[in-house]
């Protein structure tokens, strides 16, 4: 592929006459400010290869592989509770906990803050032991009072789930 | 469909739809690769906003938008035969061996950096971002008008950024309706690709100063009848394709892992610089105007501090093109050229009227009531910004320098000044900054949580300008002559003019006069 026109366009007019300084102090400070920028570029991507090449090393496949797991799980729980496209309500008791529910309910169900449109209200709960996700777990509390536990997604551990950058 | 063939068949379904009105734009030309897939998201971009405002289905306003442009691309090259397809040409007896390779040569480098950056791929993760605003409106559109519109007014979910605009989420649903897979992977590995397409597009600009400078030390050396050292001719185009290679790691260097976890602070960002470059510091006309016109569509339709960055270059564009019409033709006011920035302004403007139109839920960055007095948040805008900006420590001193050593070789070698791109930078800067310091909430939490990725085009942006000058200070370096003789230099596209006959040398023929009027004309001062 090569650029410029076409076999039936003509060529571009001549670009206008052209004087570049011939004078050797010129040429050297213009080499030198080169290699100055192209120091910098280097120095610049040296530092962002070694960083990709990081962020694809066996610590974080791991954790991308945790944080997908575990919002997989909440994703799951959830899903037992309450069926898709349904309004639900997310508890701000604990905004980090809160923060974590709404990026598994917000893709799947209409979110409301009004008590009296939602047919349930989503917390997430502490628990160990099987059956939790990194040791929480999804709680429904609905209309009639009644409380159910999330169930079918299980994700051992009690380690805190993998922070997210923001 | 597992992730890798579903997210290649998006990409091939994307460029498929931008492939015709990017060749009507810019021609067949290596960045064309990169510019089809980022073409066909603008058009996804329209889908999603045709799919919210008229209903239907994403993907069939998608396969009807890419018709139709198909269609009215078919039209105008039938209407007019002048305009037809620019397919390029084959090898010219005058083209150089580097002329032939350095497309291929610089192809190779943007493209194994840009494979590199996108190894973190191996272990993609969903950013915060990605899924409470991208993925999610990706969600929504492809869920559809109804759930789409009644999601974008639910203001339940304060920091879905509702009215963000819709190319990220509408080419994100498309993917998933035309694959069938319907991951969050797919989703972070589309936008990822995005990404490195815009960084690819930017760094081509550095490609094409390099032979524009390759070219003009050609002519300089036919003008004077004077023979360059073995290598000379070559370096800017050698130079030109190392620092778009470095460009690419850099780019992918500044947005971090947010580059390849579904953010799109990058792409928008990329696009806004390549629109600088391609549109304020080459030429900024025909083939290079359509890649500016393209990077600025999708930079204004990725998100809102895109829009009005993409707005600050289309002024500029418009003023650079408006200021050489007048003094091309002085005396004529440049009404096309007006209205031109006019039309890509109001544009821009659509997205944002019609979320105003649907009464989108606000965006909210920051909980709570504005916190601090305007003097405290703009010293803390600037402590936090300045942070991410180190590159411009670099950047200002040597464009400063160079401005002044190497201001006459910038334009003797047909590179843009370079106030142009300092321009865009600090219009885009001081928009993100004014935000920050008008705003509402706690500005150090909101700085803490979004300045790395605000400050990405600036970065961005000072490290092209560096790069820019890379390129000129090895072409002004590449002037050399070992010895003189009747030597004519002729290069593609570059007529050798004549030479007086006998021997030649610098002090004994002084070279032509420089046409200080045609070169105002292209390279003016901002």
């Amino acid at each position: 592929m090569t650029w410029g026109p076409g076999p039936d366009r003509p060529d571009p007019p001549a670009p206008p006459p052209v004087r570049l300084d011939r004078s050797l102090a010129l040429r050297l400070v213009g080499l030198g400010l080169a290699l100055i920028a192209l120091g910098a570029l280097v120095a610049g991507s040296v530092h962002a290869a070694r960083s990709a090449v990081g962020r694809a090393g066996p610590v974080a496949l791991s954790s991308a592989r945790l944080d997908v797991a575990y919002y997989g799980c909440l994703a799951a729980q959830t899903g037992s509770l309450v069926g898709p496209g349904l309004v639900v309500d997310v508890s701000t008791a604990d905004p980090g906990a809160w923060a974590t529910l709404v990026k598994v309910v917000a893709p799947r169900d209409v979110l409301t803050t009004d008590e009296g449109r939602s047919v349930a209200l989503l917390t997430l709960a502490r628990r160990r032991g099987p059956g939790a996700c990194l040791g929480s777990v999804v709680v429904a509390r609905y209309r009639d009072g009644s409380v159910r536990a999330g169930t079918g997604g299980s994700l051992p551990g009690d380690e805190a789930p993998p922070p997210t950058p923001l | 469909m597992s992730t890798p063939p579903a997210a290649v068949l998006a990409v091939v379904v994307l460029a498929t739809a931008g492939s015709l009105p990017v060749v009507a734009l810019v021609g067949l030309r290596p960045v064309s690769a990169a510019l089809a897939p980022l073409a066909g998201a603008v058009l996804a971009a329209l889908a999603a906003s045709a799919c919210l405002t008229l209903g239907g289905s994403v993907v069939v306003w998608f396969v009807l938008l890419g018709l139709l442009a198909a269609a009215a691309v078919l039209v105008y090259w039938r209407s007019r035969p002048d305009a037809g397809p620019d397919w390029g040409h084959g090898p010219r007896p005058t083209d150089s061996r580097l002329d032939r390779v350095t497309p291929w040569l610089g192809a190779a480098g943007v493209t194994v950096t840009a494979v590199l950056s996108l190894s973190a791929l191996r272990a993609p993760s969903v950013g915060f971002d990605a899924r409470t605003i991208w993925l999610l409106h990706a969600r929504w559109f492809a869920a559809g008008h109804q759930v789409a519109l009644s999601a974008l007014q639910n203001p339940a979910l304060p920091f879905a950024h509702a009215s963000y605009p819709p190319l990220i989420g509408g080419t994100v649903a498309v993917s998933w309706l035309v694959t069938g897979n319907r991951s969050d992977e797919l989703g972070v590995v589309l936008i990822a690709l995005l990404n490195a397409f815009a960084v690819i597009a930017a760094a081509w600009s550095a490609v094409e100063v390099g032979r524009r400078c390759g070219r003009r030390v050609a002519a300089h050396h036919a003008q004077h009848g004077t023979r360059p050292r073995r290598g000379r001719l070559e370096a800017p185009a050698v130079a030109g394709i190392v620092v778009a290679s470095l460009l690419v790691l850099v780019a992918f260097g500044v947005a971090g892992p947010f580059a390849t976890d579904g953010y799109a602070d990058l792409l928008w960002a990329a696009c806004a610089t390549g629109a600088i470059a391609f549109g304020l510091v080459l030429p900024g006309r025909g083939p290079e105007l359509g890649v500016a016109a393209v990077l600025v569509a999708v930079a204004g339709l990725t998100k809102n501090e895109g829009t009005a960055t993409a707005m600050v270059i289309v002024v500029l564009i418009a003023g650079r093109a408006a200021r050489s019409a007048r003094l091309t033709r002085p005396g004529a006011a440049p009404w096309r050229t007006l209205l031109a920035g006019a039309a890509a302004l109001a544009a821009l403007g659509g997205w944002p009227l019609l979320m105003l139109t649907l009464g989108a839920a606000r965006n909210v960055a920051v909980l709570g009531a504005r916190q601090g007095d305007p003097w405290s948040r703009a010293r803390l805008t600037f402590d936090a910004m300045a942070g991410h900006l180190g590159v411009l420590a670099v950047a200002i001193p040597l464009a400063i320098v160079a401005g002044l050593v190497l201001g006459r070789a910038r334009r003797a070698v047909g590179v843009g000044h370079d106030g142009w791109a300092w321009a865009a930078l600090a219009g885009g800067l001081l928009l993100v900054a004014g935000v920050y310091v008008t705003g509402a909430g706690n500005v150090a939490f909101w700085l803490a949580t979004s300045v790395h990725r605000t400050t990405d085009f600036p970065a961005l942006c000072a490290w092209w300008i560096i790069g820019t000058w890379a390129i000129v200070g090895t072409a002004q370096g590449a002037v050399h002559l070992t010895s003189a003789g009747p030597v004519t230099v002729q290069r593609a596209g570059v007529p050798a003019p004549p030479v007086a006959a006998g021997p030649v040398s610098a002090s004994a023929a002084p070279p032509p006069a420089l046409d200080e009027d045609h070169t105002a004309v292209l390279h003016h001062h901002p």
